[in-house]
């Protein structure tokens, strides 16, 4: 289990350049998202299948709970980007928290967010994103934030289909069995939804919070 | 794989939609069978997205062509869209790039890597690249000492027989090794390519060139492990190559063995020691297998073993003996079939001691001396048969060209039994096969009393099979020899041999070979009668020629002999004959030949009883030469109407027996 390894130990060794640190990181880190979910969910007493919030929560645990497990280092995955995206959100609301206090409280540079590379990770970043304990009210929040985010994905041509598969944690070997269409197809509506979300398709109502 | 956020820089979800349409029916197109046109699909679409689509495009083109078993080159995709970043196509088609080296084209792919054919820079000439897949290696570590020690050490090995290796490399953490270019292709094609078989004096030189190369890896320490039609390779002079020795112990951590289609074929070559999974444990016996299932196939245009899955083809390897070559294709010598099934003998120790021991066997053989390999006989296989399917054969009863029967111990059931199974030759015909089953399943459904009964039948390791009751006492011939027996006794058993026949006959079943030695007795004097269905359908070629001389055809009704069609009066014909023959002690017709009492059942009228036998009773030699006579009509219509005529002198009622008991 990642756990024997400590999140000190794990930084440690990603500040000493070994990026393959990253990956039990982030396993650990979503193992806790995942246990919030369930928290959360389990407090409801009505379920709404309809409810959004709900799935995408459910999301969160369904697929931790078959074995899906999302990998930080898949080019088509959706769940580094959805968190990358809420916690981007969240650093700047804290930086305005900050100023306002001036200077109270640990501000993150800009930097730490700005170098990103070919594979989507930029392990700065993610270093320190996941060095976060995650909260409840994180977790609210990326119900919230993939919530807004699966809107923003046409239902037409299997779109929407592809993400909420995704995001369960399936594969794209696994998509493309249940959807009888090449990897490739899988692996295009994926960029081609990642690329809503991170603003590249415009015109599609997401407001581009960098 | 692109990252094709860097291709264009932003556009309308509209125009996303119509992208993603597009590719859609594309995809769908070749799904359905058609082979739809990229240039078309990108004639109708907006500039902005057009740059995106055509990588989307070739991408989907480039997966559905490989499912079809093409092989899709840079070279006519840079040819058809000059505006194609060479790169970017590279990396669509998983094209790899080595320096110093142009890869032109994809010549194979397997569960270890794919092979390419590629033009050296310097020194200038074509060469094979083998790129090693990333998955066949348990680490980074295990990659890095394969190239350093497996290939290099395979690099140093030089026989003419053997692909030399140039160079071994990585590049972009991928290995991969130059070798010689094989401009004849793999024995593989060949073999497919022309359809055929090779001459069995082609295949015995060509495997003895292979035993000599092979004998060379294992003086190196060198075992193949995958020795197959598709590792021989054959150089521009037509000279046989072996390649991908020393890969085998990748072979050890094959991740994925079901789903590569490149193992599959492999299956059929595999010893079974390694199809067991002691890959580690297969030594050098398993490559002399491998040599004899290469020489098989050489021969018969087929593998030892080949079934629809490669689950059911480890099992053949593991549990059955293969057809024999001369099945197949009866004009190979039986010297070159006897060395063939030494090298598949599935016990390593019964195999050549050495590659070089085979190859000394084939050059007997192709010196025209005798092989020192010992044929297998038929009877050797019939035993080892049985003792995989649990018995112990005691003793063989008949010996024919379609089925061995045989008394043998059921080890389970410690029962003696019969069993009656088809012959190797016979298994490589379906029609025996077919008739086999036919005649199991008719039989198998009489339960009589004086009829011999199935314990169980079906087939097992290969082998169509029927145990049958064992029946203690011994036959007709065996108890009553050349002697008659006294009347009542011989009427009194025929009499229950007709009712079984009846029974028989109206369960749709014809006997048509009933003779003294088909007819069992207990130990109480039951007769049971056994052998049924051997003959539903007359091969009167084969008795003619080869009915010896102590099966006189004296019990067969003139029709069979004469080829017509059978029914149930042949069988009456055939109970009449027994009749003769237990009061007479001699067959009806019996002369010196095959021939002349061919002749005489066919035209000579049927001989009286009182000729041989004075004071007979009139009427039973009425019954019993009503029963000879040549022609079908003439006889009783059935065995039951011949049984209710002779239990009508065994009554009470009828007249005494005018003669003595004790003759």
């Amino acid at each position: 289990m990642p756990s024997s390894h400590s999140v000190t130990q794990l930084l440690n060794r990603v500040k000493a350049g070994d990026s393959g640190a990253l990956d039990p990181l982030w396993r650990q880190y979503f193992a806790k998202l995942v246990r919030l979910a369930r928290q959360k969910l389990a407090k409801r007493r009505v379920f709404d299948e309809e409810d959004v919030v709900l799935s995408a929560l459910k999301s969160f645990y369904k697929g931790a709970a078959a074995g899906r497990f999302p990998q930080l280092n898949d080019r088509h995955g959706l769940w580094p980007l959805l968190v990358k995206i809420t916690f981007r959100k969240a650093i700047k609301a804290n930086m305005h928290e900050a100023r306002a206090k001036r200077g109270g409280g640990k501000v993150l540079g800009e930097s730490a967010l700005a170098r990103p590379r070919a594979d989507g990770a930029d392990s700065d970043g993610w270093e320190n994103m996941l060095s976060r304990e995650p909260t409840p009210a994180a977790v609210a929040e990326m119900a919230e934030e993939s919530r807004r985010l699966l809107e923003t994905v046409p239902h037409e041509l299997r779109l929407r289909t592809v993400a909420v598969l995704k995001l369960d944690g399936y594969t794209d070997a696994e998509i493309a069995t249940q959807l009888n269409c090449s990897e490739r197809t899988v692996q295009r509506k994926l960029d081609q939804i990642r690329n809503i979300w991170r603003g590249k398709v415009t015109d599609v109502g997401l407001v581009d919070d960098r | 794989m692109s990252d094709w956020s860097t291709i264009d820089e932003s556009y309308s979800v509209e125009v996303m939609l119509t992208l993603e349409r597009a590719c859609d029916a594309f995809e769908a197109a070749w799904q359905s069978g058609q082979r739809p046109s990229i240039e078309e699909v990108l004639h109708g679409v907006p500039e902005v997205g057009r740059r995106r689509l055509l990588y989307d495009l070739l991408a989907l083109e480039i997966d559905y062509r490989r499912r079809l078993g093409e092989r899709p080159a840079p070279g006519e995709y840079l040819q058809r869209f000059a505006e194609l970043h060479e790169g970017r196509l590279a990396d669509l088609l998983s094209w790899p790039e080595v320096p110093g080296y142009e890869l032109l084209e994809e010549l194979g792919r397997g569960a270890i890597g794919i092979v390419y054919k590629a033009r050296q820079l310097d020194p200038s000439r074509w060469v094979a690249i083998k790129m090693l897949r990333d998955g066949a290696f348990a680490s980074s570590a295990q990659r890095q000492r394969f190239v350093e020690v497996e290939v290099k050490a395979a690099a140093r090995l030089r026989h003419p027989n053997l692909v030399p290796i140039y160079e071994a490399r990585s590049h972009d953490r991928t290995p991969w090794f130059s070798m010689e270019y094989a401009a004849g292709g793999s024995l593989d094609k060949y073999l497919e390519s022309t359809g055929r078989s090779l001459p069995p004096r082609a295949a015995a030189e060509l495997v003895h060139t292979l035993a000599g190369a092979v004998h060379y890896l294992h003086e190196n320490q060198i075992i193949h492990r995958d020795l197959k039609p598709g590792n021989i390779l054959l150089a521009g002079d037509g000279r046989p190559m072996i390649t991908d020795f020393g890969l085998a112990k990748l072979l050890d951590a094959q991740i994925d063995l079901t789903q590569s289609e490149a193992i599959l074929g492999t299956a059929g070559f595999m010893a079974p020691e390694q199809a067991a999974g002691a890959a580690k444990h297969a030594g050098a016996p398993a490559d002399i297998y491998a040599l004899g299932a290469i020489l098989y196939s050489a021969l018969t245009a087929r593998p030892p073993f080949c079934e629809e899955s490669y689950a059911a083809t480890i099992a053949k390897v593991l549990a059955e003996e293969p057809v024999r070559p001369t099945a197949l294709c009866p004009e190979i010598p039986g010297d070159l079939e006897t060395v063939c099934l030494k090298c598949l003998e599935k016990d390593p120790a019964r195999r050549y001691d050495s590659a070089r021991a085979l190859a000394s066997d084939l050059e007997r053989f192709l010196a025209g001396e005798p092989v020192t390999a010992a044929a297998i006989s038929e009877l050797d296989r019939l035993i080892r048969w049985a003792a995989k399917a649990d018995f112990t054969v005691e003793e063989i009863l008949t010996y024919g060209v379609r089925d061995i029967v045989c008394t043998a111990v059921n080890r389970y059931l410690q029962q003696t039994m019969v069993l009656q199974v088809i012959t190797a030759a016979a298994l490589a015909e379906p029609a025996e096969i077919e008739r086999f089953q036919r005649e199991a399943k008719a039989i198998a459904h009489l339960d009589h009393p004086n009829i011999v009964g199935v314990r169980f039948a079906g087939e097992l390791h290969g082998r169509h099979y029927l145990a049958l009751e064992y029946v203690e006492g011994g036959s007709l011939i065996e108890r009553f020899g050349d002697s008659p027996a006294p009347p009542r006794t011989a009427v009194e058993i025929v009499v229950q041999l007709a009712r079984a026949m009846q029974y028989a006959h109206e369960h749709g079943v014809l006997h048509c070979a009933l003779k003294p030695s088909n007819v069992l007795l207990t130990p109480n004097g039951v007769p049971m009668i056994t052998n049924f269905g051997r003959r539903h359908v007359v091969h009167q070629r084969d008795d003619q020629q080869s009915l010896p001389l102590r099966r006189l055809p004296t019990y067969t009704a003139p029709e069979i002999l004469n080829g017509q069609a059978a029914d149930v009066r042949a069988d009456v014909y055939s109970l009449g004959a027994i009749l003769y023959r237990l009061l007479i002690g001699e067959p009806p017709f019996l002369a010196n030949t095959l021939a002349e009492t061919w002749e005489q059942v066919r035209v000579q009228a049927p001989p009286a009883l009182s000729s041989r036998l004075p004071g007979v009773l009139p009427q039973l030699d009425a019954v019993c030469r009503k029963c000879l006579q040549k022609e079908p009509e003439s006889r009783y219509a059935s065995a039951r109407e011949f049984a209710e005529a002779l239990e009508s002198l065994l009554s009470p009622s009828a007249t005494a027996w005018g003669f003595s008991t004790n003759c």
